[in-house]
């Protein structure tokens, strides 16, 4: 730990300095490219053009030679739409799915994957403006806040490639997805009590219960189901000061997935039992994937709390403790 | 989206403003050229279909937007990519657009990546503390927080390369990550 707070910000000055003159891109101007993308845009063109690469890969001449190779690895694949089965790739990767036609097309669904979507939810549909597809949220699993939400099906749920069904207005669906996207290829489908079952077993206990090793691509903060803000904060059911004094690893939590149960002894209730200790079970020990704001639990540290049922939450509701934090959540929970 | 003339005068002056920012900030993020273009047009995509949704001040979200889709990019392209990858073991770095071997960049790809974002959007797209937390969808205090201390490890970072003044030790962060 640095001993001198004014040499490390001028470190840190010099850092940024030699950032901002490292700049790959200056903005540029409004010019023709910028004008013909404008007008395809709104001329709606741009719904249906072509996919960068990696999207377009299933319906180009290349793709044949991609899902020759992983043939040829000896990776399985499934068959399509919503009710196929999960395989893996001798290493455990998700694989691509050929899909009836032989041509790859979907990410084999798995829970493991549906844990990774940005959104999921049970909703409703009221309406469907040509690609984009409004749904009355009935039920929120994971990341979808408000109560509707309008989502691109256009490339994906449109076509029988991808889907088994079409939405129809006033019926009831499954939702998840990324972005703007309600994903295709099982990720989507039409209700069924014992999937929405499953969906709401494989999101209880919010941001937390998503492994880390889960956490997809470079943008950990994608993970997290709820960026951390006050009004968020105030929903959890417990809240306080501790430390930690005990942490077994390996406990096997809802849905097989395995966690810590982390013993904290506890200085100060904001909200929740008011017991002196508390056991919680936290997703491995390692938040640190989500936001640059979590810590790696630890014995004998000390960390604000937060969470719900019997998980402490990662992405930003459990953090290590300070004094000006702890100030904010007492002011927060005491308001 | 009803195309109706006022609707489209609208989206154009959106549009002609932000374009070149918006393009910017997906070069900065991108290795190729197209996959830029291809993020810039689904990011103007989505502003056209929500124009009366737009805040005030539309360049955090439409930069918001952009984060996503550019997050949805790379998630497909990764998950490929992998596969491809190890098939043909031929290592790819998709990740890191520009130039590679410059120390501050290096240092850059040391941090987190969600500290790498705000310090790309306080020091390339030159946001303030509340705009970063509008790109973020966090507070502007939680976004100071995170500017503050991203700083400070990019500098110690760069001071462990040897590529700036050191008088002290780089900290090693209070048990993070």
């Amino acid at each position: 730990m640095s001993t001198n707070g004014h040499d490390d910000d001028r470190l840190a000055e010099e850092a940024m300095a030699q950032l901002r003159a490292a700049n790959p891109a200056e903005a540029g101007s409004f010019d023709a490219k910028g004008s013909a993308m404008y007008e395809k845009i709104t001329s709606g063109e741009t719904a249906n053009a072509p996919k960068p690469a990696w999207q377009r890969l299933p319906v180009m001449g290349g793709a044949a030679a991609a899902v020759g190779a992983l043939a040829l690895a000896g990776v399985l694949m499934m068959s399509g739409g919503g009710s196929g089965s999960t395989t893996a790739s001798p290493d455990g990767e998700p694989t691509l799915d050929p899909g009836g036609g032989g041509l790859a097309s979907c990410l084999a669904y798995s829970i493991e994957e549906l844990r990774a979507r940005e959104f999921a939810f049970l909703g409703t549909v009221t309406n469907i403006d040509g690609g984009m597809v409004t749904f009355a949220i009935n039920e929120a699993y994971h990341g979808a806040a408000g109560d509707t939400m309008t989502l691109e099906a256009d490339s994906t749920l449109q076509n029988s490639m991808y889907t088994e069904f079409q939405f129809e207005v006033g019926e009831q669906y499954l939702v998840s997805g990324d972005a703007e996207f309600a994903w295709g290829c099982g990720y989507t489908r039409p209700f069924d009590g014992e999937l929405a079952a499953e969906w709401e077993a494989a999101f209880a206990g919010g941001p937390a219960n998503v492994n880390a090793s889960q956490a997809v691509g470079s943008d950990g903060a994608a993970s997290c189901a709820f960026f951390f803000e006050d009004a968020t904060l105030l929903q959890r059911d417990r809240a306080f000061d501790g430390v930690v004094v005990g942490i077994e690893e390996g406990v096997q939590g809802p849905g097989g997935i395995p966690y810590a149960q982390v013993t904290f002894e506890v200085n100060e209730w904001f909200k929740g039992e008011g017991s002196a200790t508390i056991d919680l079970l936290a997703s491995g020990l390692a938040y640190g994937d989500r936001t640059s704001e979590e810590p790696t639990l630890q014995l004998g540290e000390r960390y604000l709390v937060s969470g719900d049922a019997e998980f402490a939450w990662g992405c930003g509701f459990t953090r290590t403790h300070s004094d000006a934090e702890a100030d904010n959540w007492r002011a927060l929970f005491g308001e | 989206m009803d195309a109706d003339p006022a609707s489209r005068r609208e989206f154009r002056a959106l549009f002609e403003t932000y374009y070149g920012q918006v393009h910017a900030y997906a070069r900065r993020r991108t290795t190729q050229p197209a996959d830029a273009d291809d993020v810039v047009a689904e990011t103007f995509t989505v502003a056209w279909r929500r124009l009366r949704e737009m805040p005030e001040e539309p360049l955090p979200w439409l930069y918001g937007v952009a984060r996503r889709v550019l997050a949805n990019q790379r998630r497909g392209r990764n998950r490929f990519l992998g596969l491809i990858e190890r098939l043909r073991r031929e290592p790819q770095d998709m990740e890191t657009p520009g130039d590679v071997g410059e120390p501050v960049r290096v240092a850059l790809a040391r941090l987190k990546p969600a500290d790498q974002e705000v310090l790309r959007l306080s020091a390339w797209e030159g946001l303030s503390h509340a705009q970063i937390g509008q790109v973020l969808g966090i507070t502007a205090n939680a976004a100071a927080i995170r500017v503050h201390r991203a700083r400070r490890q990019l500098g110690a970072e760069l001071a462990a390369l040897g590529f700036a003044p050191r008088n002290t030790e780089p900290s090693a962060g209070h048990s993070v990550g």
